[in-house]
Formats: C-alpha cells, sequence, structure tokens
C-alpha cells in the first residue's frame, strides 16, 4: 500500500471530463469558468487511473468506472486528447 | 454459533444464489460467486442481511434462524402471560420482506457439489393455528422446507417459552457446513474452544496456527485451557512467563484466529465474516489478505465477508495480483426504494481499487 490509501475519488457531478494532464485539466478548467458552461468534474487520466497518466492512462481509467457506486449518476463522459497524430481519435476508438 | 455437523466430503463453491422476501431483499441475484467476495455498501442496505440469507440458505438448517436472531442481539421469549398473534408474529417477522409474515422466504442455491437446493421458509401452519386460537399457550413453528434432488425435507422451529430454548420437529438433512460471525467484539468462548478442539483431535490446528504467526510472530503456542471454569483459548507468547488467554493478549488477534480456524474447521464450506476489518492494525491487512486468500484455497473454503474500510479494500491488491478471478466486490444498494446488489469480478475490481476509486 502506498501513501494514497485515504485518498479515494468519486463521481461528484453528473457531467464527466477526462483529460490527458494537468494542463489540459487546467484550461479545460478556464474555458468552462469562462464561456459559462454547465458544470463538469474534471480529472486528468493519471489520476483517474491510478496508473498512468496521458492517453496510456485512458484505458485503465474508463475499464472500471462503472464499478463506483456514484456511476449510475453520470449522465455523460467526455474524452479530452490531444490530436498527436492523424490516427489518434481512431487509436483512441480502437482502445 | 456453530450448527454440529461432519466435515464435508468434496469441495462445495456456491456458485449462484436467488432468495425472495428475506430481511430488506424483495429479490435478489448472485450469479457468478468467487472464492473471496467482498460485501460493500452504505448501512442499512443489506450487507449482514445478505450473509444471513446465505447462512439461511446454505446451511438449509432452522437452527440458523435461531443464530442470526441473537447475532442481532434479539434475545428468545420467555413465558408470556397472553400470548397473542401479534406476539407470536413480531417473534419471526423481521425474517420476512417487509415485515410480512404472510410471504414465504424462497431461496435457490447452486453449488458445485449438490447442484440446486431450494428452501422456503414460512409462518402458514402457524397463522392457522393463531386464528383458531388468539392465545397460544405455545408458540407455533416456523416451517422449513428443503429441496434436493427430488427429496423434500420438511423441519419445524419452535420455541419452548418454559426454557426459551429451541425445539425441532423433523428431519435435520446435514448439508455442508458453514459457518457465520458477527460484527461484534463479543467472543463465543465455547465456539472458538469447539472449533479449536476439533481441529486439534485431527491434527489440522497447525495451519491456522502457522498462518496467524505470519503476522504476530509473538504468539508461541495457542492451547485450551480452563479461565476459572470455562474452557478458553489461552497463548503463550514470546517474552511473558505465564500463558494468558488470547483476548488478554489482544481481541483483534482473537477476531483474526477464529476467521482462520473456522476457515480450518469448515474445510469444503463456507465462512460468512461481517466487518471482517475489525480490530485488525491497518498495516497488517495486506498479509491477512494474502494468508486468507491462501487459507481459502488450502482448505477449499469460500469466504463472503463485508466491510466498511477503504483500508480494508486497498489492502486486497496484493493478494488480488496473484489470483484476480478469485475476488468478487458485491455492493449492496438501495434504488428507488428496493435493495439491489451489484457485482463485479476480477480485474475490473481490481482495476478500481488501483484507481483509489470510492466504490463502496
Amino acid at each position: 500500500m502506498d501513501e494514497r490509501v485515504d485518498l479515494t475519488w468519486r463521481f461528484e457531478k453528473d457531467r464527466f471530463i477526462l483529460c490527458e494532464g494537468i494542463d489540459d485539466k487546467n484550461f479545460l478548467d478556464c474555458l468552462i469558468k469562462q464561456r459559462q458552461l454547465p458544470d463538469f468534474q474534471i480529472m486528468d487520466s493519471n489520476q483517474a487511473s491510478g496508473k498512468a497518466g496521458g492517453k496510456t492512462g485512458f484505458w485503465p481509467a474508463l475499464k472500471a468506472f462503472d464499478v463506483q457506486a456514484a456511476f449510475k449518476n453520470l449522465k455523460g463522459i467526455a474524452i479530452v486528447t490531444d490530436n498527436d497524430t492523424v490516427n489518434t481519435c481512431l487509436e483512441m476508438e480502437r482502445e | 454459533m456453530v450448527l454440529a455437523a461432519d466435515f464435508a466430503k468434496g469441495y462445495r463453491m456456491i456458485k449462484s444464489f436467488e432468495i425472495r422476501n428475506f430481511r430488506c431483499f424483495e429479490q435478489i441475484q448472485l450469479k457468478d460467486l468467487r472464492t473471496i467476495n467482498l460485501i460493500v455498501g452504505d448501512n442499512a442496505s443489506g450487507k449482514t442481511a445478505l450473509n444471513e440469507a446465505l447462512y439461511l440458505s446454505a446451511t438449509g438448517n432452522p437452527n440458523a434462524a435461531v443464530l442470526i436472531r441473537q447475532q442481532r442481539q434479539r434475545t428468545l421469549p420467555q413465558i408470556a402471560m397472553n400470548w397473542s398473534s401479534e406476539l407470536f408474529q413480531s417473534l419471526w417477522a423481521d425474517l420476512f420482506y417487509n415485515f410480512d409474515p404472510n410471504l414465504n422466504i424462497w431461496a435457490e442455491l447452486v453449488d458445485s457439489l449438490h447442484g440446486t437446493i431450494n428452501i422456503t421458509v414460512s409462518l402458514s401452519e402457524a397463522k392457522d393455528k393463531i386464528k383458531a386460537s388468539p392465545e397460544l399457550s405455545a408458540i407455533p413453528p416456523l416451517l422449513f422446507k428443503r429441496f434436493r434432488k427430488g427429496k423434500t425435507t420438511t423441519t419445524k422451529l419452535s420455541i419452548d417459552t418454559k426454557t426459551a430454548q429451541p425445539v425441532f420437529d423433523g428431519r435435520i438433512d446435514p448439508l455442508p457446513i458453514c459457518y457465520i460471525l458477527p460484527s461484534t467484539q463479543q467472543f463465543y468462548w465455547l465456539d472458538m474452544a469447539n472449533l479449536y478442539s476439533d481441529l486439534s483431535k485431527n491434527k489440522l490446528e497447525l495451519p491456522a496456527i502457522n498462518a496467524i504467526r505470519q503476522d504476530f510472530p509473538q504468539l508461541a503456542e495457542v492451547l485450551i485451557l480452563l479461565d476459572s471454569t470455562t474452557p478458553v483459548l489461552f497463548a503463550e507468547v514470546t517474552n511473558l512467563k505465564n500463558r494468558i488467554p488470547l483476548t488478554v493478549v489482544s481481541s483483534g488477534i482473537t477476531r483474526y484466529l477464529n476467521i482462520l480456524l473456522a476457515i480450518s474447521r469448515y474445510k469444503n464450506g463456507v465462512v460468512l465474516v461481517d466487518e471482517i476489518e475489525n480490530g485488525i492494525y491497518w498495516k497488517k491487512l495486506p498479509n491477512v489478505w494474502k494468508v486468507l486468500r491462501a487459507l481459502c484455497r488450502e482448505c477449499d473454503v469460500q469466504l463472503f465477508a463485508t466491510t466498511h474500510s477503504n483500508e480494508c479494500l486497498q489492502a486486497l491488491i496484493p493478494a488480488m495480483e496473484e489470483a484476480p478471478n478469485d475476488f468478487c466486490l458485491l455492493r449492496t444498494e438501495v434504488q428507488h426504494g428496493k435493495h439491489v446488489i451489484s457485482q463485479f469480478y476480477g480485474d475490473k475490481f481490481l482495476t478500481a481499487l488501483e484507481q483509489h476509486a470510492e466504490i463502496r
């Protein structure tokens, strides 16, 4: 066990954005505030997966989201990824 | 606490389970159960009731109704001046969904040894008697019927109001064994002494003792001695001159040993534990889970354990990494007024733990 033992996270809002890293999270936070968009819970894949950040963390995070008790309250999940290559979206879909 | 039964023959694993009209459950169905099944959920969502439902169905023995009543800190009635139908019905009403004794409890359990077993529990016969005589000199029975491989076994459970002891009428068909441990820190001394004694007679106590020594190496020896006049477990502790009662060493160690002894004794059976983390220091929990899994595997025992503790769940990770498919998560919830259970298995359950997600 590591030091994160008690640092559990939960779905707190009914809209959720999963992004690649902390910079993306900060950007999205500002964007939502600036544009007065509906309230989203934003989390980067490293925190959500507990394993890996970036695109690599998406699948481990998504794989077990539905185990959470509050998953049933979610209206939607948006995934925000950098379009690093022309195939980024296709690779994401495949995963 | 312990139902008298012989050591079961062959490995018994509850594969699926369904029950209707029991306590808070109108109907629940569990499939593909595993060796270690963790039960989580809010207070009053049905965690303990699920263990009780499994116990009642897996034992198929009316004594289970008496035992789970006692574990809920409810005594059996002493003689009353006037037994009314209301008084009688209130005795067992909490077993039935919505406290409605007009309903019948029905359960179906499929295990790897016996195939399908059905049980029904009802107060129907008792209700007829109540109509005939509103004041009763004795409490009418709770009727248990069990159906297995085309055979029906019927047993009636009454209470002798003079002695407040349960009275059984009918055949009790021995089924594979099942043990239930409540969440409270109270210990049933004779029960633990019986567990140890049964194992010791067959020279089978060592796996449990060796298992507890992994985390508590100060326990040099465990044996049954008289504490005043009661046979209890004593321990020889490193650096102590005298042997002392185990609870004087630690109530947490005592409870952990109780679980280990139950797994060893109920070989090929089912062990149900309420709030398994009670009394165990958090740093010990990862190895405790490894030990429990290994002993369950060695003894072919299926474990159902409730927990409120996130530390306890996080501590599963090292044991789960060895064999994720040995584990199942059962979460009891109330949705739209109905008590329901969600199930998650193996790799998905492990991933959720690694995410540090709130899964309770």
